[in-house]
């Protein structure tokens, strides 16, 4: 049985552009197409082949396109921005878990009845007795004042991931600094 | 290993920063996507202009492109656009519109398919083209023209191949490349005229 190395560079050539060859095999000959404009010429004349035999030819065909675009892209000097993703990535687990923290200590705060700018409209809430049902209208909870201090350091930390260039909050979240006319929560 | 492996593998080594990838696919679609643009431009002296910015466009917008669809779908989608802003640009509308245009309509025939013999030396014209690969063919051995009809007629995998023609799948991969090598001689000699 022959050995991959025993095909020339050409067969494999035509062997990768069908999808059979080896993943090793194809790595290597990536590699190789990457440095041989000879092979690549080669690789889009099979193309042309295989599109003239389907048919499938527009009627006019430019010989040097694909160097013309890679031209274009030279003398635009496009330089493929890949994002960090581990610095995005980690930019999104500081976010969530910030989030994820506020929301507890949101969650766990006692509720307040004084009424705040921010308190929703009152709720009509159905109350059942040992006989009957009827509806009484009851103010059920006010929104818990903001708490101050998680107002900053979401402000902070949102400043900073912005600084380091790893990306700030979610772009839906919306990070705002309540004033409040009582500043008893000050630290 | 299906025909997106290869296209993911590239557009891959694409969003690192490896634009001979980019070159790669460039090569393997610029027919297909300049056919399909010529079936909205008219001009075929601005159809490869209007291929050539829509592989840039792709090149640019190819670092948000995500793998929810086939490479080859995407790009059709850009090159499609691309026509039409063309056409709005000069103040025309498209010809036809997106539903009566399907990707591979043999019987389409281009409304200014020249065949003007004055072409400049790095156009070919694509009947001229068809007619070398056609004869080519007829020209191969049997087995040989079989395995070529069917890998690029008929899509059939090597395996499938093989069983057909009753041969090892070594064998058809061998064939295969000699036909291809065959018929790329005859096209050689056509660019070289």
């Amino acid at each position: 049985m022959r050995d991959e190395t025993d095909y020339s560079v050409e067969e494999q050539l035509s062997t990768w552009m069908d999808e059979e060859l080896g993943a090793d095999e194809s790595r290597f000959l990536l590699r190789r197409l990457e440095r041989d404009s000879t092979l690549r010429d080669r690789f889009e004349r099979y193309h042309l082949i295989g599109n003239a035999i389907r048919n499938n030819l527009p009627p006019q065909i430019q010989v040097d396109f694909s160097k013309c675009v890679a031209q274009r892209l030279a003398n635009e000097n496009l330089k493929y921005v890949t994002r960090s993703w581990r610095g995005v990535g980690m930019g999104i687990a500081a976010s969530l878990a910030i989030t994820l923290t506020a929301a507890i200590i949101l969650i766990n705060r006692p509720i307040t009845t004084s009424p705040t700018a921010f308190s929703p409209p009152p709720e009509i809430v159905t109350t059942s007795t040992a006989n009957n049902v009827s509806p009484s209208l009851t103010t059920v909870s006010e929104r818990p004042r903001p708490d101050r201090r998680i107002d900053r350091f979401l402000a902070r930390h949102n400043e900073l991931l912005v600084r380091t260039g790893e990306g700030g909050m979610v772009p839906y979240v919306r990070v705002a600094d309540y004033s409040l006319e009582n500043n008893t929560d000050e630290p | 290993m299906g025909k997106q492996y290869t296209d993911q593998e590239l557009v891959e080594r694409v969003q690192k920063g490896d634009k001979a990838a980019f070159d790669l696919l460039v090569r393997k679609y610029q027919h297909k996507v300049i056919k399909l643009i010529s079936r909205y431009v008219r001009d075929q002296s601005e159809v490869h202009d209007v291929a050539q910015e829509a592989f840039i466009k792709a090149y640019r917008a190819l670092a948000n492109f995500r793998g929810e669809s086939a490479f080859y779908t995407w790009l059709y989608r850009i090159a499609i656009n691309s026509a039409k802003n063309y056409l709005l640009s000069r103040g025309r509308q498209p010809v036809y519109t997106e539903s009566e245009v399907t990707y591979d309509d043999d019987d389409f025939s281009p409304i200014s398919q020249q065949a003007d013999t004055d072409t400049p030396e790095n156009i070919l014209l694509g009947d001229e083209v068809k007619n070398v690969v056609a004869q080519a063919i007829d020209h191969l051995p049997e087995d040989l023209r079989t395995a070529i009809i069917l890998r690029e007629l008929e899509g059939m995998s090597y395996d499938e191949i093989a069983q057909t023609m009753d041969c090892p799948v070594g064998t058809v991969r061998s064939r295969l490349f000699r036909a291809r090598e065959f018929v790329d001689n005859e096209l050689e000699k056509l660019a070289g005229k």
